[in-house]
């Protein structure tokens, strides 16, 4: 892996749904996207305007229909459904919209769980577990479950989760749409430092203004036209 | 936290589903396992004990069963007597290796009180094999001698016999009716054997005769001047015979000869009674599978429910990078948990009632079952992790069909 290849390399994206009334509804169209390594960029979006379905493209969660996706040099389109779990457990942090943390477990081991699908490479997983609950100031609370935890604290285990593996990229989806104003400002703070620190790139998507001003770079995202109705339908 | 811990984790949510579902595993696997121990302890029992004598002389009206069990199992009563001559001639009879008397009827503390030869002794052996006369601690009594008897360890353990101890037996086989007057002393104790010698107190069978209830029933009877054994006779004789393929040619010596005695083959009666038996705990082993097969689709229905519940989790597995054949291994795992973990506690369940029921089995039915952990435990845990792999396998394959971006964005 050259230092020089970007964190995220986008070419000719696209995606589209079959809509109900039989067509291709496209929610992604997105020609070129460069993110250098420990770069940062909010995408901005209406809702409905594709945001959640691009990250999970980038992730490897949803197939391209066409288009190129590189993760720090890496092809992300075009690999097997396991191999793309592979690729996103070793180069990927995913910040969820509603945390998705494992009700079941303690924050400990929803942080534990995030290493466990990834290669080795560095700290041991329990020593980087601790450290990002430590570095996100819940390693107190590490024997409570999501559900003894505040909304606040949760995305913070959620934080320690995406970043104890010190990924390349960190997506994050709408990480303060549950939280207040103040709230929001403090996860986006601790969000920025905590990726600084692990010298991850950051790709933000948002629909909050407070969100997308804090980034020097940004992009903003329309649903594309949908395309015209076959001929002879209604 | 690993796909192990996930499992387990996994067991531990639904506790009360998982319990639920393993202790269905747990009785099933009990009782299949007492049905077949039962079953094996029962038949190697009766067919090693069966294999004692290769021909018994009993009463020409008894059940050929009944006679077997009565003289090879201390069991039911004798069906009349045998004349004292047959055992003579038999005795003499160049191709009877050795013959052994029987005259029972008494009891004590409701054991068995048996008149006998010490050839007994040298005949009969333990489960292993092992001629009685070596598994004797003590002495054994004399032939025509003294008072003397021999008790097994069932007796030593039921009653207050010790080596040495003094008893008078009662007349009839119900505990304490009228008691002989005359007393024996214990001067050899069997280690246990396994077989109905266990329960049994030989005596010389001269001593019988000399019982003075027995003698007044024998003047009574026969009239006064004849020997008592003559006009008692016996109850049945054994014989081992030198060679065992001379005994279909015994049988029919004597069923044609019209003796005052019939002659059965032991092997074959309880051969034929093990068959009888046999559709009775073949039943009860249906009933243990059918247990078995409700509680591992009980498994199913509980982890594909479980399944459904949580697709969101697995989505977040996988958005975690978790490969799919984790995933499904997560949900495998927890299967065979469940099965392992029933069926251990099943195995546990299974001796436990073994080794309460096996007392009662020897007591009632004269049959060892073997108690404790074996090989055979081995074996089942092996066929239960395969069931294992069945039940798991369409839960799991559900967790490999869970479209990972919907349930990602579904809230929690
Ligand atoms: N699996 C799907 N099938 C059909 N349509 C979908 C699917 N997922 C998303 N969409 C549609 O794609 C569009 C973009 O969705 P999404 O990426 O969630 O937008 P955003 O995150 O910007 O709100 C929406 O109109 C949504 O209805
Ligand atoms: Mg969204």
């Amino acid at each position: 892996m050259a230092a020089a290849t970007p964190a995220l390399r986008i070419e000719g994206l696209q995606k589209g749904f079959a809509s109900p009334e039989g067509g291709r509804v496209p929610v992604v169209d997105l020609p070129e996207l460069t993110l250098e390594r420990e770069a940062a960029l909010a995408v901005e979006g209406e809702s409905g305007s594709g945001k959640t379905t691009l990250l999970h493209l980038i992730a490897g969660i949803l197939p391209a229909d066409a288009g190129r996706i590189e993760i720090g040099g890496h092809l992300m389109t075009g690999l097997g459904e396991a191999a793309r779990d592979r690729l996103r457990a070793r180069t990927l942090g995913y910040l969820f919209q509603t945390f998705n943390l494992l009700a079941g477990l303690t924050a400990y081991e929803n942080v534990l769980l995030g290493m466990t699908f990834r290669p080795r490479a560095g700290l041991a997983p329990r020593e980087a577990a601790r450290r990002a609950l430590e570095r996100v100031g819940l390693w107190d609370r590490r024997h409570h479950r999501p559900e003894q935890l505040s909304v606040g604290q949760q995305q913070r285990v959620a934080i320690a989760r995406a970043l104890a593996g010190q990924p390349l990229l960190v997506l994050a989806d709408e990480p303060t749409s549950n939280l207040d104003a103040a709230r929001g400002a403090q996860c986006m703070d601790l969000l920025e430092e905590f990726c600084a620190e692990t010298r991850s790139a950051l790709l933000v998507v948002t629909h909050d203004p407070a969100v997308a001003t804090r980034f020097a770079r940004r992009l903003v995202l329309r649903a594309p036209e949908p395309e015209p109705a076959p001929p002879g339908r209604g | 936290m690993g796909v192990f811990g996930l499992a387990w984790r996994g067991i531990g949510r639904r506790r009360l589903m998982s319990g639920l579902t393993m202790l269905s595993v747990a009785l099933g696997v009990a009782l299949a396992l007492a049905v077949l121990s039962l079953r094996a302890g029962v038949r190697e029992s009766y067919t090693g004990v069966a294999r004692g004598y290769d021909a018994i002389l009993g009463p020409t009206h008894g059940s050929p069963l009944g006679i077997v069990l009565n003289t090879m199992f201390h069991l039911g009563e004798a069906g009349g007597t045998v004349p004292w001559e047959l055992y003579e001639e038999a005795r003499n009879d160049p191709r009877v290796a050795v013959a052994v008397p029987y005259a029972v009827g008494d009891s004590f503390f409701g054991h068995p009180v048996v008149g006998t030869s010490s050839d007994l002794f040298r005949v009969l052996t333990d489960r292993a094999g092992t001629p009685l006369e070596q598994r004797l601690t003590g002495a054994l009594f004399e032939d025509g001698g003294p008072f003397e008897a021999v008790i097994g360890s069932r007796v030593l353990a039921d009653t207050p016999l010790r080596l040495g101890a003094r008893f008078r037996v009662a007349h009839g086989t119900e505990a304490a009716l009228e008691e002989h007057a005359e007393e024996w002393t214990v001067v050899g104790v069997l280690r246990p054997t396994g077989t109905p010698a266990d329960r049994a107190i030989y005596i010389p069978i001269d001593t019988f005769y000399e019982v003075g209830g027995h003698q007044r029933g024998a003047a009574q009877r026969g009239g006064e001047g004849h020997d008592a054994k003559e006009v008692l006779g016996l109850s049945a004789v054994g014989i081992r015979l030198k060679a065992r393929i001379l005994s279909l040619r015994f049988l029919d010596e004597y069923r044609s000869e019209r003796k005052a005695a019939q002659c059965v083959l032991p092997q074959d009666q309880v051969r034929r009674l093990l068959d009888i038996v046999g559709d009775v705990d073949r039943y009860f082993e249906g009933i243990a599978w059918l247990v078995l097969v409700v509680a591992g689709l009980g498994i199913v229905v509980s982890l594909t429910q479980a399944i459904l519940a949580r697709r969101r989790e697995i989505a977040i597995l996988r958005s975690l990078g978790a490969r799919p054949w984790q995933v499904f291994a997560v949900v495998l795992l927890e299967a065979e948990l469940l099965v392992l973990l029933g069926g251990v506690l099943g195995l546990l369940l299974g001796h436990l009632g073994l080794a309460l029921l096996a007392p009662t089995i020897l007591e009632r039915f004269g049959a060892l079952v073997a108690v404790g952990p074996g090989l055979a435990d081995l074996r089942i845990l092996g066929i239960l992790a395969a069931a294992g792999v069945l039940v798991g396998w369409p839960p799991a394959a559900r967790a490999l069909r869970v479209p990972v971006a919907r349930f990602l964005q579904a809230g929690s």
